[in-house]
């Protein structure tokens, strides 16, 4: 009896407590439906009549293997540099770490163009190193995504690493494991959540980089992002931008969709 | 000397961890470290395992100074409190990690795993993940992991800590029977539990403060503690001033028939068990010329007796003062010639239920800063708070240690 009449309060009281609680959905929803998908909708609308001419042209095709080139090459060297520097500075005690890792956590906060910037200044035709063609080459564009984003990677792999119980590492060296094997069988699995967040979060960016790429001004290197400001900035092809946008778009949905099963359903966390 | 620790010193920063530490332990030996949290004991077994490097001192195992060596190159087996099992491996994967390490081949790899879950009795559960395992459970594979590697020294750091207390105890029967299994191993058993250390070791290093206090077998350790902090963190011994003169030993008062006076050693050391409990009534009878024991069972019948008010206790000691000779009996003490045993007369302050037995916590009567625990078995009566009682202290339980530190 006493379980029924807690049942039946329970009931009669939850909708209307919900009631309340359900209105709150609609500012945010009405934000991001005004602010977010209404113009998306219309970008996809007015890309129509431009697909069969974009998908088909030649450039085109080299712009969408070049994002994925300089987006994926970023991101491996980004995982690479980033997993390193994360080693040393949480495993390999020098005085100063602490002070690198906030260096880290300070890039964070700079725009990535400002990278490109100093890039002219060492590289450039008038800099330090005058190395020649090398700034309007895409490696020059994977350089500069790299030294931007690898703090992006070492964020969430330092916070993982610090939570690495110290226990764990001894006793895998008392079992007779070399530096080189602790790092391969205990610490790498244990960090891979935070490798593929910290991956997945750069390839995301990257594959949308614009910034580092206008401001290379790297003549034979056109992403779609660079695609869609020519077309639609500066040739006043709105159709055509529109459609590179939509394909843009979809990529990086689809990665995100991706990246998100591959972290079982959690979101991505950064920190 | 399997292990050998000579001067070991650790610093930590500013705080020192541990100071000139020597200890050696042999193949077939079982030690113990033992002492409260913050005494050096983990700092110890590190050092050993490598895992800190000394800041002074050298290291050996089997005669080769390992002081430089990294861990991997010790072959050392290492338990620690909370299991440290590679989460994302399996059970077997685990045990198998040493083996891998030092590139054993697969075939014997496999064996010897299948052995050493055997040994544990985890057979069954290779192929689980820790995660899916209890924590006894998970300590038996860090066991089985650790001793994969055949090491020739073993080290466990507070080993069944993390553990509830019908497991810890199960698991210290484990224990025992894994040392009988591997008995060439040479052990060091990080604890703060005087229970384990008296259960497993051979020896026992009692430490504080970052240093050695006292080492030596267990149940000389136990029954002669050479200083009163080990008396008291091992089995928590009641520890009272004496005076002493040409006569021999004092406690409140009265004489400790045969203990010898010696030099520097001022407290009287008495175990909480050793200590019988009698109504001030029975004790006036007894000390009247009837029999000890027939005191003590009195004890039960004389109930009503002990829970009396308080005046009862005056009342007894006035009896008692009476009945003994002077001086000895107005400080509210009496000696007892038939059963060799010292008579303190004083009353309950606190007394606290164990299910097996009761302790019972007593002032004496003209020793007013200094507290006696006396466990009561299950079935005897446990004299009420504010009760008066007589402490009976057997004489062969008593020996007499150094006061201070060390």
């Amino acid at each position: 009896m006493a379980v029924e009449a807690l049942g039946a309060t329970v009931v009669v009281s939850t909708p209307r407590r919900r009631d309340g609680r359900w209105l709150w959905v609609l500012p945010p929803l009405v934000l991001i439906g005004v602010l977010v998908v209404y113009p998306l909708v219309l970008v996809a609308i007015e890309s129509i009549p431009a697909w069969g001419d974009v998908v088909g042209s030649a450039e085109f095709r080299d712009a969408l293997v070049r994002t994925v080139q300089i987006a994926v090459s970023s991101t491996v060297g980004c995982l690479v540099v980033g997993t390193f520097l994360a080693v040393v500075i949480s495993f390999v005690p020098f005085p100063g770490a602490r002070v690198v890792a906030g260096l880290v956590d300070t890039m964070l906060a700079l725009p990535s163009f400002l990278v490109a910037l100093s890039f002219t200044f060492i590289y450039g035709t008038t800099g330090i190193l005058r190395a020649g063609g090398f700034l309007t080459s895409p490696w020059a564009v994977v350089l500069a995504e790299v030294t931007f984003y690898t703090p992006f990677v070492m964020r969430p792999l330092l916070a993982a690493m610090s939570r690495l119980p110290r226990a764990q590492l001894d006793v895998a060296a008392s079992l007779g494991a070399g530096p080189w094997r602790v790092l391969r069988q205990v610490v790498l699995p244990e960090v891979r959540p935070a490798l593929v967040a910290g991956g997945g979060l750069t390839l995301l960016l990257t594959l949308n980089e614009f910034g580092i790429v206008l401001f290379l001004g790297a003549k034979g290197t056109t992403t779609l992002p660079m695609l869609v400001h020519t077309k639609g900035i500066v040739m006043f092809d709105y159709p055509g931008a529109c459609a590179i946008a939509v394909v843009q778009i979809a990529l990086s949905l689809g990665l995100y969709a991706v990246l998100r099963m591959a972290l079982g359903g959690r979101r991505a966390r950064l920190d | 000397m399997t292990v050998q620790l000579e001067d070991v010193t650790v610093h930590f920063g500013r705080t020192c961890a541990l100071e000139g530490f020597d200890l050696s332990v042999a193949a077939r030996e079982t030690v113990a470290l033992l002492g409260p949290s913050g005494s050096g004991k983990s700092t110890a077994l590190k050092a050993v395992a490598g895992f800190v490097r000394p800041t002074r001192g050298r290291i050996r195992l089997g005669g080769n100074d390992v002081t430089d060596l990294p861990p991997a190159r010790r072959g050392i087996g290492v338990v620690v409190q909370q299991y440290a099992l590679f989460p994302h491996l399996r059970v077997a994967d685990n045990v198998a990690f040493g083996l891998r390490a030092a590139r054993k081949p697969k075939a014997e790899v496999t064996r010897r795993v299948g052995e050493m879950l055997e040994m544990v009795g985890m057979a069954s559960y290779g192929r689980r993940f820790p995660r899916e395992l209890s924590g006894g459970q998970q300590q038996r594979v860090a066991i089985a992991r650790a001793l994969a590697i055949q090491p020739s020294v073993l080290l466990l750091d507070e080993p069944l800590a993390a553990l509830d207390a019908q497991l810890r105890a199960d698991m210290l029967g484990e224990l025992q029977k894994l040392r009988r299994e591997v008995p060439e191993i040479a052990i060091v058993y990080v604890t703060h539990d005087q229970s384990e250390a008296l259960a497993l070791a051979d020896r026992i290093a009692v430490m504080r403060d970052a240093r050695l206090v006292d080492i030596a077998p267990a149940a000389e350790l136990y029954a002669a503690p050479p200083s009163a902090f080990t008396a008291s963190f091992l089995g928590g011994a009641n520890l009272l001033p004496v005076a002493m003169d040409e006569g021999g030993v004092t406690v409140a008062g009265a004489v400790i028939p045969g203990l010898k006076p010696e030099e520097g050693k001022s407290l009287l050391c008495i175990r909480p068990h050793a200590i019988r409990l009698e109504p001030p009534a029975a004790a006036s009878a007894a000390a009247a010329g009837g029999e000890g024991v027939l005191g003590s069972e009195a004890l039960g019948g004389a109930g009503a007796l002990g829970g009396a008010e308080l005046g009862g206790a005056e009342l007894g000691s006035e009896a008692l003062g009476g009945a003994a000779m002077g001086g000895a009996g107005a400080r509210g003490a009496v000696e007892d010639a038939v059963e060799d045993a010292v008579r303190l007369v004083g009353r309950v302050v606190a007394a606290q239920w164990r299910g097996a037995s009761s302790q019972v916590t007593c002032l004496v009567d003209g020793l007013a800063e200094v507290s006696v625990r006396v466990d009561v078995p299950a079935g005897r009566r446990v004299p009420e708070f504010g009760a008066g009682v007589v402490m009976v202290l057997p004489v062969e339980a008593c020996s007499l240690v150094p006061a201070g530190v060390g």
